[in-house]
């Protein structure tokens, strides 16, 4: 329901118009702020959300991350927008995970009782 | 830490000091003459053990050993000592093992328990850490389900315990202590034996120790002794202490030896039957009823009644903390998504607090089964909040469940088993949905490096699903995926948390269930977390030791993950940037080579593994040397969480 209110908040006001990020310099970031600690190095998430594939746009993105709920909110004083769409960026290159339908092990799961 | 057991000294300057002095050791009466005589002085003592407590001067024997002269026989002979009686009152607690690091508190018993005792029953295993000893214990107790020994030094060997005796009370689980104290401040040397000496011993754990007790005598040791395991055994269980005197070790025994008093062992408390009755009653007329049990099943007998009272409810069981109930069990579960229960059943929780509000919050009723509403405590606080719940009853929930099945079977209409069929049904499909889900979350990841948690376990358990496999680790921190994607039937299976949440329990407490499990032949498995590891690794060189299998998978995230994402969570709370969360946080720089740390100790070890192709052959070769009785580790670099 939040990110469905983000979401549309973001088409609204065509945030999405925002540069585009540095995508090298997102991943410096994700790293040095310990970002996979929560969504693992690859962003296919842990303790905290899957990031990819990324269901928000770089708006939406950017906004959730400023009032995050369950996850710490990080403010424009110590992620300005322009560092948030460089993560946002990275993140956008990180490839989606195999289909469990190619993955043997986990299709013999399951089929156990 | 300063445990100075007895100064080391150099070996020649040793000699040399001893052979000038051997005239006047000759020349004076022998220390032992003057124990046994009671006469002798604090001087003499100190001066025959060292000045500073470290080691003693040599007897005539040593110095002929040492020398190769031929003394004449020393006459410091105590034949009988107390501590042979002691191990006598030892051998009729059925106790098979002992842990320990060694220490002059209780060097007579350590003798005695060797040689007198033959080294069985229990049979001595040598930590390298107090608490690595008391964790074994715990470890142990889950699997087998009565006390194993831990035989302590002193107060700083006890002040070393500390933690996992506190661990242990708060998981409820049995361990026996007896922590060795020179008492006597007149017969006790100056330097280490007072410092390692206290005047009321027990008082430094007391708050998490269930019973302890000082015995000024052999007989009042045999009954203390016995009525320790008793307590220790009773529900709900816990660590008990005995203070076991060093002249009480040492001295002789005076004429016939006391009895031996008879161990029977406490009946648990059952719920009084007017509150069962009522209990059965909001059971059958609960239309959503819920079952959550925590530290319930102490045996396998639990597991089983609670399956019938699952099934004959047809109400979803939420397990934690032990393995209460068959992962796959259609009713394993909180039920269909928007399951909201009216009437939950708590059975040995911990802090009922949470449950209880959401209950009150809905209107639904609470009802409480422990054995822990009747023994708290003060000063420490793990009985948590107070919750306002309808029916609290006092007594062990898996003593209490055949009376509470046989009500509910007693009272249960024909309508009221057609509604249950009914939502039955309605559970095994919900839970056959999230099982499915649950699999399927395990994509995500899948050829990530560092390797997944769920792509680690997921391998492992085609490797382990056709022997009797025991998961001797907590879940917590990989994500719970052992019972997300394994299927757990049996008791033994899994051993559950720490207890208090405190972290160097992990090691220790699988080698003492991977020890447990050795005479059943079972294959011990720990996906061991970097943090717990690093706290007392020496308990690797243990199991190596003492040959107990045990496959260590290293979920080495090089780092106290949860608090690297607490600081990182502060950081943003204090609106400054997170980009130092990793101080104070992460092991790294340099990298710890877990399998070199593995091989130092004894023990086959390989890794950092890092490719997930890699995994397979790995785990292989580890599960094969477990398998012939030696441990391994394999090394994982692993995803945080």
């Amino acid at each position: 329901m939040r990110i469905a209110i983000i979401l549309l908040f973001a088409a609204v006001f065509a945030i999405a118009q925002s540069p585009t990020g540095d995508a090298k310099h997102g991943k410096e970031l994700f790293l040095s702020y310990s970002c996979y600690s929560c969504h693992s190095f690859d962003g296919h998430g842990g303790a905290g959300a899957r990031l990819v594939p990324m269901p928000l746009n770089q708006a939406a993105f950017i906004a959730f991350v400023r009032n995050a709920g369950r996850m710490p909110s990080y403010s424009s004083k110590v992620l300005p927008d322009a560092q948030l769409a460089d993560i946002y960026a990275y993140i956008k290159t990180l490839p989606a995970s195999r289909d469990a339908k190619s993955i043997p092990l986990i299709q013999q799961l399951l089929k156990e009782d | 830490m300063a445990k100075s057991k007895r100064t080391s000294v150099d070996r020649r300057g040793f000699l040399k000091g001893a052979a000038a002095g051997a005239a006047t050791l000759v020349a004076k009466p022998q220390l032992a003459e003057a124990q046994q005589a009671g006469t002798q002085s604090v001087e003499q003592t100190a001066q025959a053990r060292g000045a500073n407590g470290s080691a003693p001067a040599p007897t005539q024997v040593a110095l002929a050993r040492e020398t190769g002269g031929r003394p004449a026989e020393s006459t410091r002979v105590i034949e009988h000592p107390g501590s042979d009686y002691m191990v006598d009152v030892l051998k009729t607690l059925d106790i098979e093992y002992l842990a320990a690091n060694p220490g002059s508190t209780y060097e007579s018993l350590h003798e005695s328990l060797i040689n007198y005792g033959d080294n069985k029953m229990p049979e001595f295993l040598t930590a390298c850490h107090e608490e690595s000893a008391v964790a074994m214990a715990h470890g142990y107790a889950k699997i087998e389900g009565k006390p194993m020994m831990a035989l302590i030094h002193g107060d700083i060997g006890l002040q070393h315990a500390s933690m996992a005796i506190y661990n242990a009370y708060v998981d409820r689980v049995p361990i026996y202590m007896v922590v060795g104290n020179h008492s006597d401040g007149a017969r006790r040397a100056p330097g280490v034996q007072s410092l390692h000496s206290a005047q009321d011993l027990g008082a430094l754990v007391r708050d998490y120790t269930k019973w302890d007790d000082e015995p000024l005598s052999l007989g009042h040791f045999a009954e203390s002794a016995v009525r320790a395991y008793k307590i220790a055994m009773t529900p709900p269980s816990g660590p008990v202490l005995i203070v076991c005197n060093a002249e009480i070790q040492g001295d002789p025994i005076q004429g016939a030896t006391p009895r031996i008093p008879k161990l029977t062992l406490t009946t648990p408390p059952a719920g009084d039957s007017a509150a069962v009755r009522e209990a059965a009653k909001l059971l059958i007329n609960a239309e959503r009823p819920q079952i959550i049990a925590q530290r319930m099943a102490r045996t396998p007998e639990g597991m089983t009644l609670l399956v019938e009272l699952a099934e004959l409810l047809q109400a979803p069981v939420n397990s934690q903390e032990r393995m209460n109930f068959p992962t796959r069990h259609p009713l394993a579960g909180t039920g269909w998504v928007g399951y909201q229960p009216d009437v939950t059943l708590n059975l040995e929780v911990g802090d009922i607090l949470p449950q209880a509000r959401i209950d009150r919050t809905r209107g639904a009723k609470t009802i409480q089964i422990t054995a822990v509403s009747v023994s708290h405590k003060s000063n420490i606080q793990d009985f948590g909040h107070y919750a306002d719940i309808d029916l609290d009853i006092g007594a062990d929930a898996q003593a209490t469940l055949p009376a509470l099945i046989e009500e509910i079977k007693k009272e249960l209409t024909p309508d009221r088993k057609r509604a249950f069929e009914e939502r039955g049904a309605k559970l095994a499909e919900a839970h056959k949905k999230a099982w499915d889900d649950q699999i399927l979350q395990a994509q995500y990841g899948w050829d990530s490096s560092p390797i997944s948690l769920a792509r680690l376990t997921g391998e492992l358990w085609p490797l382990i699903k056709n022997d009797d496999w025991s998961l001797v680790s907590p879940q917590g921190f990989v994500g719970n995926w052992p019972t997300r994607l394994w299927k757990f039937d049996k008791h033994y299976q899994y051993i559950g948390g720490q207890g208090a949440g405190g972290m160097g329990y992990g090691a220790p407490a699988a080698v003492g269930a991977a020890l447990a499990n050795r005479k059943h032949g079972r294959l011990s498995v720990n996906i061991q977390t970097d943090g717990d590891m690093n706290y007392a690794p020496g308990v690797l060189w243990t199991a190596a030791h003492h040959r107990i299998p045990l496959l260590t998978i290293m979920h080495n995230n090089r780092g106290y993950h949860q608090e690297v994402m607490f600081v990182e969570e502060q950081a943003t709370l204090h609106n400054r940037g997170a980009d130092r969360a990793h101080i104070g946080t992460k092991l790294w720089d340099p990298n710890i080579d877990y399998a070199k740390m593995a091989q130092a100790y004894g023990m086959h070890g390989e890794g950092p593994i890092t490719d997930p192709n890699d995994l397979v052959p790995a785990l292989k070769r580890g599960i094969e040397i477990v398998k012939k009785g030696e441990p391994a580790m394999i090394d994982v670099v692993t995803q945080p969480r």
